[in-house]
């Protein structure tokens, strides 16, 4: 019995479960410590504000990204229109800017003396008094930040869901007198509720976990309180208990993620797919699809592309400068360094569950990918105190090194913040490969490592690729949790456009920001081009 | 000599649903046996239990006079010197049909190759070693995964509805070709198929198993006698699958 369960393959997905829920223990258990005077007058007079703001926010960016993903989703699968092909793919774009590069652009594109008012007033000769664009630095700027970066993750589960939809459904219901709006609101949208609600989840807690906007906006949410109460307060302990507070309600979205990613086909069964033609749009109802589907794309995309280029060229020339140089380095290596570890955590732990198919595997790998929803910042807290205990009782006293403020913790957070991408990527690749190969492996004496190498590594190439590009663009990106785990005098391009950006030298902060969107653009490119294999009602 | 002996053996997936029942089985060498039956009556799933990809729940098996299967321990697949050859060929997609063949002998490379091109030759195949599988018709597919699945010289090759996915006449050609190889060289074989021409035209005996028990047994000549004097309709069986 036990023999089943307790293998050699069974080894390292124990351990990494280890490794990853300790830091979530550590701070979850700070609930149960003591409470400091920092935690009264955090309670009494802070911590309503941090809920009511998380909350204006969390809602304002749901129903926004909501209209926006499922809207863009529904127009590109159901009708044709000018540009159609490259807005479907474009659509996506936004995922390479991270929300707080967006914010950066936003207070230097709006600001009182930002690029859009000030070409304003010069076209018009206006006094320099006169604003056009109002204030963006308050929840509202936020939530247009947020939504515009983080849409495409409705967009992307929606229009799957579109594509997969039963044609025959949703003429039944234009039988039934529905025009086709109703068709949408009626039959469409609620029959692909559990894969928005999905999306939706995941573009929650991307808001309530973000740090690097709100803290340049100055929008008092959990993160910036989080970190206001450590860095400012020296209070650790505090901290963590705000911190678990955060990630009571990350485990809430997660559960309704899981929960709603498990019902997400539930309106496709027994339905008879059927190939269908989009409408073709024409004169203003032509213009106006294009024009929906291309705001966001602009607003996310190629306005912080423009602005940061204008920054970068205009009045930066020699960013190129060797500070510049050593800390994409840094960026660089540590982002190699996670993505394979992570692509190589993620291969052996799905190989050991398709080679051992046993449900304790099953459960532990399923759990692993649990850290992508915990906020950076909370990670970063519990790795932090680990080790420290590690250094304390072990590595401290019979080596010469300590692990804390080592690069070792940035790495571990950033594996356990990007395991997800990875194994969902490789998990994926896994189900091209036939079981039965694996069958005839081991009938020919090739089992484990062999039938791991020989057979299932060539076969897993291009989803390792993917999965590496993937985890570095989230690295690239990672802020909260690098700006506490990083060690002393060591820079990251987050880390230096963050800098730049909380000195308000935004033109500094713009070769950093493009590197980051660039580097963010290679997985984006692979996704785009499986979009644009992925048409809609293939199946007959 | 017995290579294969199975001694009451029974499996389920749910208690009180029993997916094999009391199965006793003696294979002699060189004998090459059918297990016929309709889909889901449980004959891959013994397939499956002889080759050790799954795990019987009581009962045992014997291969060469050697327990692989019993109460007390398991061999894994790669132990039990068993060759599988499955419907969907299963080829692999990333090496040429020469290194597919050549994947699971143990000699040194010039050896490896020789066994290889050997078996290629056999099926006829020889001429496309060196390409890949998605460059070569389902049928000459099939031969590869036959002479693959020969190539380390197994005590038993188990064949999974070998020509399940083939068209007539090819299937009947296949028959005729994989019939004379298996008996040239003496190999011991266990196919399954719901097929009852590939059964009769295949092996020196026949089983048929329905809702996972033995119902008959007997040579190729005695099957067909049942079928012909009992007009049983073995139609209905490809018919369910």
């Amino acid at each position: 019995m036990f023999q089943k369960y307790l293998n050699s393959w069974s080894l390292l997905p124990v351990i990494c479960f280890i490794f990853f829920i300790t830091p979530v223990v550590i701070v979850i258990s700070s609930l149960f410590g003591d409470y400091s005077d920092n935690w009264s007058h955090l309670y009494n007079y802070v911590l309503g504000s941090y809920i009511k703001n998380s909350i204006y926010l969390v809602s304002g960016v749901l129903i926004l990204v909501a209209i926006i993903g499922v809207s863009t989703a529904w127009l590109v699968t159901n009708y044709d229109f000018f540009c159609k092909n490259i807005l479907e793919w474009a659509l996506i774009l936004p995922l390479a800017v991270p929300p707080y590069i967006l914010a950066y652009t936003f207070t230097g594109l709006f600001d009182t003396y930002g690029t859009a008012n000030n070409l304003v007033r010069d076209i018009f000769n206006l006094s320099n008094e006169f604003t056009l664009f109002p204030k963006v630095r308050n929840v509202p700027g936020a939530i247009i930040v947020f939504s515009f970066t983080l849409y495409p993750y409705v967009y992307l589960v929606s229009r799957m869901a579109f594509i997969n939809q039963s044609r025959s459904i949703l003429e039944s219901g234009r039988t039934l007198g529905l025009n086709r709006l109703e068709v949408f609101y009626r039959l469409a949208v609620p029959m692909i509720r559990p894969a928005i609600i999905a999306g939706l989840m995941l573009v929650a807690m991307e808001t309530l976990s973000d740090f690097g906007a709100v803290d340049h906006f100055a929008i008092s949410t959990f993160t910036t309180g989080i970190f206001r109460t450590w860095y400012g307060m020296y209070d650790i302990h505090t901290a963590k208990q705000l911190a678990s507070l955060l990630l009571i309600i990350a485990i809430m979205f997660i559960i309704a993620e899981k929960y709603s990613r498990k019902n997400a086909d539930y309106s496709f069964a027994g339905s008879v797919f059927r190939q269908f033609n989009p409408l073709k749009l024409s004169g203003f109802k032509n213009f106006l699809a294009f024009l929906f589907c291309f705001i966001p794309i602009f607003i996310g995309f190629i306005l912080p592309i423009l602005e940061l280029s204008y920054w970068a060229f205009n009045y930066k020339l020699d960013f190129f400068n060797e500070r510049f140089i050593t800390t994409a380095w840094n960026s660089f290596y540590l982002a190699i360094i996670s993505a394979f570890l992570c692509t190589c955590l993620a291969i052996i732990i799905n190989f050991s569950v398709r080679y051992k198919s046993n449900e304790v595997l099953k459960f532990l790998s399923s759990f692993l990918t649990v850290g992508y929803a915990v906020p950076g910042i909370i990670l970063a807290i519990g790795v932090m105190q680990l080790l420290t205990f590690i250094d304390a009782s072990f590595v401290g006293k019979y080596f010469k090194f300590l692990l804390t403020g080592s690069l070792i913790g940035l790495i571990l957070a950033y594996v356990i913040k990007s395991y997800a991408l990875a194994s969902s990527t490789i998990e994926s690749g896994y189900q091209r490969v036939n079981i039965r190969l694996d069958d005839v492996a081991k009938s020919l004496k090739s089992s484990g490592w062999s039938l791991l190498s020989s057979v299932h590594l060539p076969l897993l190439k291009t989803s390792f690729l993917t999965s590496v590009l993937l985890v570095v663009s989230e690295v690239i990106k990672e802020l909260p949790a690098t700006l506490i785990l990083r060690p002393f005098n060591f820079d990251t391009l987050a880390v230096y456009t963050y800098i730049f950006a909380a000195e308000e030298r935004m033109y500094d902060a713009a070769a950093p920001s493009i590197s980051i969107v660039m580097i963010g653009l290679l997985p984006i490119i692979i996704l785009t081009r499986m979009i644009r294999t992925s048409r809609p009602a293939r199946r007959d | 000599m017995t290579t294969l002996e199975i001694k009451n053996l029974n499996h389920y997936y749910i208690k009180g649903k029993p997916v094999l029942n009391n199965i006793d089985i003696d294979l002699e060498e060189g004998e090459i046996l059918s297990i016929l039956g309709p889909s889901g009556c449980g004959k891959t799933t013994l397939l499956r239990i002889i080759a050790g990809l799954e795990k019987e729940k009581n009962g045992s098996i014997q291969i060469n006079n050697r327990i692989v299967s019993d109460h007390f321990h398991t061999l894994p697949t790669e132990k039990r010197d068993v060759g599988l050859v499955v419907q969907e060929r299963a080829l692999f997609p990333h090496m040429s049909i020469i290194k597919n063949v050549m994947f699971g002998i143990k000699f040194n490379k010039a050896k490896k190759q020789e066994i290889a091109m050997n078996l290629l030759r056999l099926f006829e195949v020889d001429k496309y070693a060196h390409n890949f599988p998605n460059e070569i018709s389902s049928g000459e597919q099939q031969r590869v995964a036959i002479a693959r699945a020969m190539a380390p010289n197994p005590k038993i090759l188990l064949m999974d509805e070998p020509f399940g996915t083939l068209d007539h006449s090819l299937t009947h050609q296949l028959r005729i070709e994989t019939k004379k190889v298996l008996k040239d060289n003496k190999i011991t074989a266990i196919i399954v198929s719901h097929d009852f021409d590939d059964a009769i035209s295949m092996s020196d005996r026949v089983i048929v198993i329905e809702e996972g028990a033995i119902k008959q047994q007997g040579t190729a000549k005695d099957i067909t006698n049942i079928v012909r004097e009992k007009s049983l309709d073995f139609s209905s069986i490809s018919e369910k699958s």
